[in-house]
């Protein structure tokens, strides 16, 4: 589709020649954006209203075989919500939620702070050590700390013992009080070089000024820490808590490498439930369905408050 | 049972800190297998022939989840058990640190004392289960199913890992027997010199015979393997008895739920 | 800044214990690979094995041909560590495919967000960033059912499709901003040369916008390359799967070899590792500027 003439220019100047052969803007943006739509379409937005389709009608193996799936109505939230191990997943994934990313926020500006005093050697070899978890694939992840944990052999254990720390292994996971949290140490491991480098970066658009100034003031590094690098590091924290809280909720990898929802229910967590629900015996994929809903129902208030909190803000 | 004073006695002279190690890893042999061969072991079943569940109070099952709970309560098992399946309970066995492994597959043997594998290769003996030495046991069928999509090589795997070849013996059988210590259904195979001479570097093949004599088909003391619904209520005993065996829930509560569970997956 | 003797003490001793942080699966993974399990059971207080071994490697590099020593004995071996050319085959197909079509549909549309004013486009932007926030499990369900009904599930084009749906986002989130602040002078100077806008962005744009192309290829790269959800679901047959997916099928094995999946595990991630630290600077730059996928 050809229009010849002046093209929509939104720059002042316009262009010498007159006539030229291109599509107009509107209908090079539909050009261009064809393969994005057509790929998001399919993977993304159909999939979002085909998943709240599912959790209203019955789709177990038999169904799926047949390709008939009956309409239930709203029978599938009434199971999940009656279902006392949906309800211990979503507190498990709270919990869980709550405690990686509020190390994960402390740690994120301890290293970042320690990362700027670059006058040291050993925090360039920091610096270059940072990026290396999130390198690392998340199934991996788990399969190693899983290794780590083992309480015969394991590798923290042997380091313990080595140094003198313990006479006795210390079962990290197979305690049903401590493996949630044995659980969120990988997996906050894994996702701390994106919370480090963009405090980082928030690090650097702070003034010297402000401290050079906070200096002739006579105040000592902890009080130029809370009274100016804190409040303007507000902003970025804000963001990384937001973010990091909705990926953290639908956690997956780490359980199902480490402890399979065990000991117990004790990580039984909401992605656990709607992938066992749906992908183990008997497969019902409508209970899944509606479970997953429910976690991106959570996830999605949560996006909501980010966009509206603290994205349009920093547009 | 014998193990649990003598093993409480192991404990407290200090030679080791966890004398049992249990198969309770979460599976649908592993965790269940053990509680049923207890059971069995002790006379009861999990389903009478009715399929009316036999959990209620006073029921064997429900005597032996709460002795099997103690062994955990008194420090007696180790925590690892709740992670171990079979060939991971061999393999933490191989480190030594515990005297009894829990009813479980014989071929574990071929881990603990090989060698190669393990550092306490040849110190492991195979013992009967307490009492009268009754057990259960299995063995898995090959079949050809009829929606397959080659039949022609179906049939010739199947005739390869259960037929006779040409000079009349079930080979791959006894290759199983000799190679990954498994037993067969072929009775030719279980008197063989596959089993009675292949497996002596492991154990005594005499007795794990003898053994395998006093054992039942598994189905007999839990007849819900016949329906569709044990594998989604082998889940939540799986749960269920984990969280007893950690001393979150009574043997009593377990059993409740375990019960309940029944009705709920029968639903679906 | 003020430095004195103890403040370098101690931040160094910090640093130390960061690194210490960091290294920590890295010391056991490697240590644990290099190692037979009948070492890991023997002195199980030490740090280092009493005897080191390549075995492991030597086990999964010839697919299970040779089986060294200390496997000798061992009449089973996961038959998942025998397709381990297949598995890095297809993980290295899917991470380059889903790579080239996430750089190229997401700086075609990221071109759009920046330099033409329309409305929709506008909206297009707006719902990107919202699609980040969905649990790929609430996605992964229904793609399931419907990969099954178009006979996309068991191929390695739906695994690129699933992935590159899901990467697209995040890459108009950082092509736009960045092709927005190219000056606009430059492609209109090769507009009035007679270029289409088109031609002017595959001339102009896109070969100044080379370091926001890297830091996103590596990044996305990085992702499908470790991405377990997502091969795991679409796949269940062995010549489909990749490095992940084989990890967590040795998860589910009935028969564990420790020693044999930290060895796995260590060369399913030296790719990405290596990637990450070589393009560091890149990647950095990526990171930062969408605040985005950590």
């Amino acid at each position: 589709m050809a229009d010849i003439g002046v093209p929509v220019v939104s720059s002042a100047r316009k262009p010498a020649t007159a006539a030229r052969l291109e599509l107009s803007p509107r209908a090079l943006g539909v050009a261009m954006n064809l393969p994005t739509l057509a790929t998001l379409t399919l993977v993304l937005a159909y999939p979002i209203f085909y998943a709240a389709y599912l959790s209203f009608h019955k789709v177990a193996l038999a169904e799926l075989r047949r390709g008939i799936f009956p309409f239930v109505g709203l029978d599938n939230y009434r199971r999940i919500l009656s279902d006392p191990l949906f309800l211990l997943s979503l507190k498990n994934t709270l919990i869980f939620t709550a405690f990686s990313v509020t190390i994960e926020m402390v740690l994120a500006v301890a290293i970042a702070l320690l990362i700027d005093q670059t006058h040291v050697w050993t925090g360039r070899v920091t610096r270059f050590l940072i990026l290396l978890p999130y390198a690392v694939p998340p199934i991996a992840n788990g399969l190693i700390w899983s290794f780590m944990y083992n309480f015969d052999f394991g590798f923290l254990n042997r380091i313990l013992f080595t140094f003198g720390l313990i006479h006795r292994p210390i079962d990290w996971i197979g305690n049903p009080s401590t493996a949630l949290f044995a659980l969120a140490i990988p997996y906050l491991w894994r996702t701390l070089p994106f919370a480090i480098l963009l405090v980082h970066a928030a690090l650097q658009g702070i003034s010297p000024e402000l401290y050079e100034a906070a200096d002739i003031d006579g105040a000592g590094a902890l009080r130029r820490f809370w009274y100016i690098t804190l409040p303007l590091l507000r902003p970025i924290i804000a963001v990384i808590l937001v973010l990091r809280t909705s990926f953290a909720f639908a956690v997956f990898e780490e359980v199902l490498a480490m402890t399979q929802g065990g000991p117990g229910d004790a990580t039984w967590v909401a992605a656990w439930y709607s992938y066992k629900k749906s992908f183990a015996p008997p497969f019902d994929i409508g209970v899944g369905a509606a479970s997953a809903y429910v976690l991106a129902l959570v996830v999605g208030a949560i996006a909501i408050a980010y966009v509206t909190l603290i994205y349009r803000r920093i547009q | 049972m014998n193990s649990s004073s003598s093993a409480a006695r192991l404990k407290t002279d200090g030679i080791c800190e966890y004398p049992i190690q249990w198969v309770a890893g979460v599976g649908l042999e592993q965790l269940p297998g053990t509680w049923y061969q207890m059971t069995w072991n002790r006379g009861g079943v999990f389903f009478d022939k009715a399929g009316n569940h036999q959990l209620g109070e006073g029921s064997t099952a429900r005597e032996t989840l709460k002795w099997w709970v103690a062994t955990f309560a008194q420090g007696l098992a180790d925590p690892e058990s709740l992670r171990v399946q079979f060939t991971t309970s061999a393999k933490a066995f191989s480190a030594g640190k515990n005297i009894y492994r829990g009813p479980n597959h014989h071929y574990g043997l071929n881990i603990v004392n090989d060698p190669a594998q393990s550092p306490i290769a040849g110190k492991v003996k195979v013992h009967a289960s307490p009492g009268d030495g009754r057990t259960i046991g299995d063995t898995h069928v090959y079949f050809l199913c009829s929606a397959n999509r080659d039949r022609d090589w179906a049939w010739k795997l199947l005739q390869y890992l259960g037929g006779r070849s040409q000079d009349g013996r079930y080979t791959q059988a006894e290759n199983l027997a000799r190679a990954a210590m498994l037993g067969s259904g072929y009775k030719s195979v279980m008197t063989s010199a596959a089993v009675t001479d292949g497996w002596k570097p492991w154990g005594d093949p005499d007795k794990i015979l003898e053994i395998w004599n006093n054992a039942t088909y598994v189905g007999e003391i839990c007849n819900s393997v016949y329906k569709p619904w044990h594998f989604p209520w082998t889940d939540r005993l799986n749960i269920e008895v984990q969280k007893a065996l950690t001393g979150q829930i009574s043997a009593d509560q377990c059993c409740d739920n375990v019960i309940a569970a029944i009705k709920d997956v029968q639903r679906s | 800044m003020r430095s004195t003797r103890a403040s370098r003490l101690a931040l160094h001793l910090a640093n130390g214990l960061a690194i210490a942080f960091f290294l920590l699966p890295l010391a056991a993974v490697v240590i644990g690979s290099l190692q037979s399990e009948k070492s890991l059971q023997t002195a199980t207080r030490s740090v280092l094995p009493p005897e080191w071994t390549l075995d492991n490697f030597r086990v999964i590099l010839s697919g299970g041909a040779q089986k060294g020593a200390i496997f000798e004995q061992t009449a089973y071996l996961p038959d998942n560590v025998k397709k381990i050319y297949h598995a890095v085959f297809n993980s290295t197909v899917i991470a380059v495919s889903v790579t080239l079509s996430t750089l190229i549909f997401a700086s075609l549309s990221a071109y759009t967000v920046a330099r033409l004013e329309l409305r929709w486009v506008v909206w297009l932007m707006n719902v990107n960033v919202f699609a980040r926030f969905v649990p790929i499990i609430v996605l992964m369900i229904p793609l399931y059912v419907t990969f099954r009904q178009f006979d996309l599930l068991n191929s390695i084009l739906g695994v690129i499709i699933a992935m590159t749906g899901f990467l697209l986002p995040y890459g108009i989130l950082i092509l736009a901003p960045y092709f927005a602040a190219i000056p606009r002078e430059l492609e209109e100077a090769a507009r009035i040369d007679g270029c289409s806008r088109f031609t002017a962005f595959l001339r102009i744009t896109l070969p100044l916008s080379t370091p926001a192309l890297i830091s996103y290829g590596a990044i996305v790269f990085v992702i499908s390359w470790n991405d377990l959800l997502i091969p795991l679901i679409l796949n269940n047959r062995a010549e489909f799967m990749t490095l992940p997916v084989v990890i967590a099928s040795l998860v589910g094995d009935v028969h564990v070899f420790f020693n044999l999946m930290m060895a796995i595990c260590l060369l399913a991630m030296a790719p990405s590792v290596l990637l990450v630290l070589l393009m560091r600077r890149y990647v950095v730059a990526g990171l930062a500027a969408g605040s985005v996928k950590g």
